[in-house]
């Protein structure tokens, strides 16, 4: 069986923020710094590929704030799977040295 | 909040950007979005930072519009099922044949279920139709100690609704009875009337579309109300939908009733199958005929009670034992009697288990030709799935998924299943009109309605899943399980070889073969009982011949007057032209309708122990046994003397006369039924009195004088053409009372047909479906052959170029096919032997392993599969050696 394609940074950054706690669209933008129009889409991207699941929030709580409820994403087994051996890929980029930059040593 | 203009503004970006995102998704897009610039504003509101976070939120609304953007470039890959269904789409059209052949082939095997399924529908779920919760409606009986399955009386009636239990929210009771209307003094017109208990509409909560439904008092005070409810087709048909008609007397036998309102239309009564006409209120029974609502030994009226909700068939039950045996306690003529309730689509009064054993059978022959059809065009798919092999093994190694190609797939045959699905409602619909082939040909309006209803519906549709399911799992699997690189490998006409795709396609023709034998064996014992029946001896020799149904009580005749008037017509239809002979007889044997019984004492005959000597019989005129050429064994028919003033006599058959009379002469002996005392003055020969399959029983014969009753069944026994009489018969009907319709006038030839109408009705059934399986099944091992040959074609070349004829080249191809033909006649031989056997009882003179049968059904499959595989045989011996080779 043919590997699937390896996730783009992007994708491997947004479910890095899903799985750290961040589940709607605003929060994964704070969380991992893209847009608006790269996060979305990718939202929906990683959906169809069965990385993550959606749905909507629990329409109590949401007007108990007098709001609509939001769209709320969870990972499934697959995409965790799919972002621990992408997590394992960015482990082993090769040290480098920073030090022209005036930082030193690498940060992850 | 939302009042804030830079809220408003940013909202009004989400509402006018969904119209970029497409269709399918739009509404959500709005409300993710929306939702979320609410969320982040209220969170900015409680924790303000600065101007430049509000300007921030402008951006992300850009973002929005770019995401809704890239939705709608991208939206046929996210939704996959929906590019997969354009996908099967294009490849059905691209392929018209395949496609017809399939979906016909799924159309029929659904059509068939569907079918069967709504005229199962029709009879077990729409028993009683237009009432409310009709599955809180459940059948009495009355019971005794010795008999089940009777009726009630009046009184009990009576007695168990004022101890109404707590289980039990109302009874009805009701009777069907046909009778004579007239309608401002026109033609008299036989209709066929319930008369039910005053709460009868109100307990099935049934409503009236015009006018209204009895009242209480109605139901109460005898002879006061003469009203009645016509039905909605009653009305449509006979007054033409005339609204005016409530108000108006019609006269039912002699008797003038206000009509005070039509039913409902749907609403049909609760006779099965039949179509009522009209309802009167039993308290107009002693108006109409001689009284019978105040004799508690009469049991005469069948019972449907309605449970209270949430209470169980037993519980009910339960309390209603208690009932019965306080009952019996108090009342001499309900000692020993109880109550049994049953659901309505197994009491007798509904037509007993025996129609629901003949449903089961028609469901399940559907299946097994839904089984054939499934494996054919699984089959089909086999074939086209090996020509895809290549494209299959191109996509997984460009990173296809197995799972994402085996959903397409079945995507595919789920579109396939759909057309299908939709072929076969529209063949149901097609040949609703063939359930009048269940319609026994009785003088009653019985109509069973197929309906393609909601329900109906449903099951198509779950049949279409399963099939969908059946015949697209397997190549489905097969496809994607393929190898990869062998496919690749091989050259396009090799690659059709796969030994495993070959032999899980022989595997589908043999099943299919097997199970089209087992249909056709069964189609064969029926058909082979078809003819047995016709040919069996009913016990009377007269085939031509005249039946007509009178009945004397509607037109108002009490029992002197009826003996006058029978007496009068026999005198008279005796001396017109081309009659040769002429009597009268309660019931003509093997007709439709049980035999009656009566318990009896015979002289000179100790029963055992538990023994209840109990007669059937028949009531019939002078001349009755020459009449229908019934052989007289010893001593005389009945004849004009024996009038009601003379001593009461009978004539046996001869099992009578051998069981009870043993080793003595049974003329001049004594047969004792309650007070009356039966002088034997004949013996006549045995015969089939209900059905042509029955064993040879006692019965005896009374003289109709002496035993009276209203509607009989004139037997004419002709010269010439019976039907050439019946004007004549018209002619002597119209002078003795203009007020005795003719009715059901039909020839005895016509009446013995109703003897094997369920052999008949059997035997199209499975004849039809075996023929429909045996199709498929053709086309099935057709199909396989001519593409086994088709890959052998370069072996075949090479054969021929190595000297073999044309005709080793048919032969080999034939033994081929043969071979998957006898594997499949095989276990289908070895399944029928096993099956046909539960049908045993339905037989007739040929046993459930019938060696003809079984034997002419395996040559008609042989026969049919060499002519399947001729075909491509042919084909195969005209291959031109040298261009086949060269292809390789």
């Amino acid at each position: 069986m043919p590997k699937p394609t390896p996730l783009a940074f992007g994708s491997v950054a947004i479910l890095h923020a899903v799985a750290d706690g961040n589940r709607f669209g605003f929060d994964i933008m704070d969380a991992t710094g893209l847009t608006s129009g790269t996060v979305y889409p990718a939202l929906d991207k990683l959906e169809s590929m069965g990385y993550l699941t959606s749905r909507w929030e629990d329409a109590r709580a949401a007007r108990r704030d007098k709001r609509p409820p939001r769209r709320y994403f969870d990972l499934t087994p697959a995409g965790a799977a799919a972002l621990s051996s992408a997590l394992q890929r960015y482990k082993n980029l090769k040290p480098v040295s920073l030090a022209a930059w005036r930082l030193g040593k690498s940060e992850d | 909040m939302r009042r804030n203009p830079l809220l408003r503004l940013l909202l009004a970006i989400i509402d006018a950007g969904r119209w970029l995102a497409p269709a399918s998704r739009r509404r959500d897009w709005r409300r993710q979005w929306r939702a979320d610039i609410l969320h982040e504003w209220q969170w900015l509101t409680r924790h303000p930072k600065g101007v430049g976070d509000r300007a921030g939120l402008f951006v992300r609304a850009a973002g929005a519009l770019r995401h809704a953007f890239w939705l709608r470039l991208h939206v046929r890959r996210l939704e996959m099922i929906t590019q997969d269904i354009r996908y099967g789409w294009r490849l059905m059209v691209r392929k018209p044949a395949f496609t017809i052949v399939a979906v016909l082939t799924l159309g029929l095997g659904i059509g068939a279920n569907v079918s069967m399924y709504s005229w199962v529908d029709g009879r077990m779920r729409h028993l009683v139709d237009g009432v409310e919760q009709p599955d809180r409606l459940i059948a009495l009986n009355g019971t005794t100690r010795t008999r089940e399955n009777l009726s009630l009386s009046y009184p009990d009636f009576e007695d168990y609704r004022r101890r109404l239990p707590a289980s039990v929210a109302d009874f009805i009771v009701y009777t069907m009875t046909p009778m004579n209307m007239r309608v401002d003094n026109g033609e008299p017109q036989r209709v066929f009337a319930e008369m039910v208990s005053g709460n009868y509409f109100e307990m099935l909560g049934t409503r009236t579309s015009l006018g209204r439904a009895f009242r209480p008092e109605e139901g109460t005070i005898p002879n006061r109300y003469p009203v009645t409810v016509i039905s909605h087709k009653f009305w449509v048909r006979r007054f033409a939908a005339d609204p005016s008609v409530v108000g108006r007397t019609i006269t039912l036998n002699g008797v003038a009733f206000t009509v005070i309102g039509i039913a409902q239309n749907g609403f049909h009564g609760t006779e099965p199958y039949l179509n009522l006409d009209l309802w009167v209120p039993l308290m107009m029974q002693p108006a109409l005929g001689p009284d019978r609502l105040h004799t508690r030994g009469s049991r005469w009226l069948e019972t449907i009670v309605r449970l209270k909700p949430d209470v169980g068939l037993a519980r009910a039950q339960t309390d209603l034992d208690l009932i019965a045996r306080d009952l019996g306690a108090t009342y001499a003529d309900d000692a020993g009697s109880g109550v049994k309730l049953t659901e309505l689509w197994r009491a007798p009064s509904m037509g007993g288990a025996a129609v629901t054993a003949v449903m089961g059978v028609q469901l399940a022959v559907a299946g097994v030709v839904l089984l054939i059809a499934c494996a054919n065009v699984a089959n089909l798919l086999l074939a086209s799935a090996a020509t895809r092999q290549r494209e299959t093994a191109v996509r997984l190694t460009l990173g296809a998924s197995r799972s994402r190609l085996i959903q397409q797939m079945l995507t595919e045959s789920s579109l396939l299943a759909i057309a299908g699905g939709i072929a076969g409602v529209l063949f149901a619909w097609w040949t609703k009109d063939l359930a009048s082939l269940l319609v026994p040909p009785a003088p009653l309006p019985i109509e069973i309605n197929p309906q393609v209803n909601g329900d109906v519906l449903i099951f198509a549709a779950a049949v279409t899943l399963l099939t969908a399911v059946l015949f697209g799992l397997v190549p489905a699997l097969q496809g994607a399980a393929s190898s990869v690189i062998e496919a690749l490998k091989e050259s396009a006409t090799a690659v059709t070889a796969t030994p495993r795709r070959a032999r899980l396609r022989k595997a589908l023709v043999v099943a299919q073969v097997a199970l089209s034998l087992i249909l056709l064996v069964s189609a064969g014992l029926f058909l082979r009982t078809l003819m047995n029946a016709q040919s069996v001896d009913p016990g009377f020799s007269t085939r031509r011949g005249l039946l007509v149904a009178i009945d004397l009580q509607p037109a108002g005749y009490d029992t002197a007057h009826g003996r006058t008037f029978f007496r009068d017509m026999l005198a008279r239809v005796r001396e017109s032209a081309g009659v040769e002979s002429a009597s009268v007889a309660a019931r003509m044997s093997l007709g439709f309708g049980g035999n009656s019984d009566m318990g009896a004492k015979i002289d000179g005959y100790t029963p055992a122990p538990n023994e209840e000597v109990s007669l059937y019989y028949n009531r019939i005129g002078s001349d009755y046994l020459k009449t229908l050429g019934i052989p007289l064994m010893a001593g005389r028919e009945f004849t004009e003397l024996d009038t009601a003033e003379r001593p009461d006599v009978t004539i046996v058959n001869e099992t009578l006369a051998r069981r009870y009379f043993a080793g003595r002469d049974p003329i001049g002996g004594h047969i004792r039924v309650g007070p009356r005392d039966l002088q034997v003055v004949g013996v006549a020969r045995d015969g089939k009195y209900s059905t042509i399959t029955e064993s040879p029983r006692p019965y005896m014969y009374l003289p109709m004088q002496q035993w009276y009753r209203g509607d009989a069944v004139l037997i004419v026994k002709t010269a010439g053409d019976p039907g050439a009489i019946v004007p004549q018969l018209h002619q002597i009907f119209r002078k003795l009372d203009a007020n005795v319709p003719l009715f059901d006038v039909r020839t005895i030839a016509e009446h013995l047909e109703i003897a094997v109408f369920v052999q008949r009705m059997v035997a199209s059934l499975l004849t039809a479906f075996g023929a429909l399986a045996l199709i498929l099944a053709t086309v099935g091992l057709y199909g396989v052959i001519a593409a086994l040959a088709a890959q052998r074609t370069p072996e075949i070349g090479m054969r021929m170029a190595l000297g073999a004829t044309r005709g080793d080249i048919v032969s080999l191809i034939l033994k081929q096919g043969l071979g998957m033909t006898l594997t499949g006649i095989a276990v289908g031989l070895a399944g029928a032997f096993a099956l046909t056997r539960l049908f045993k009882s339905l037989l007739v003179g040929v046993s459930a392993t019938d060696g003809v049968s079984f034997a002419a059904t395996t040559l008609l499959l042989v026969l049919v599969a060499l002519a399947a595989c001729y075909l491509p045989a042919r084909r195969a011996s005209r291959i031109d050696p040298l261009q086949a080779l060269r292809n390789e």
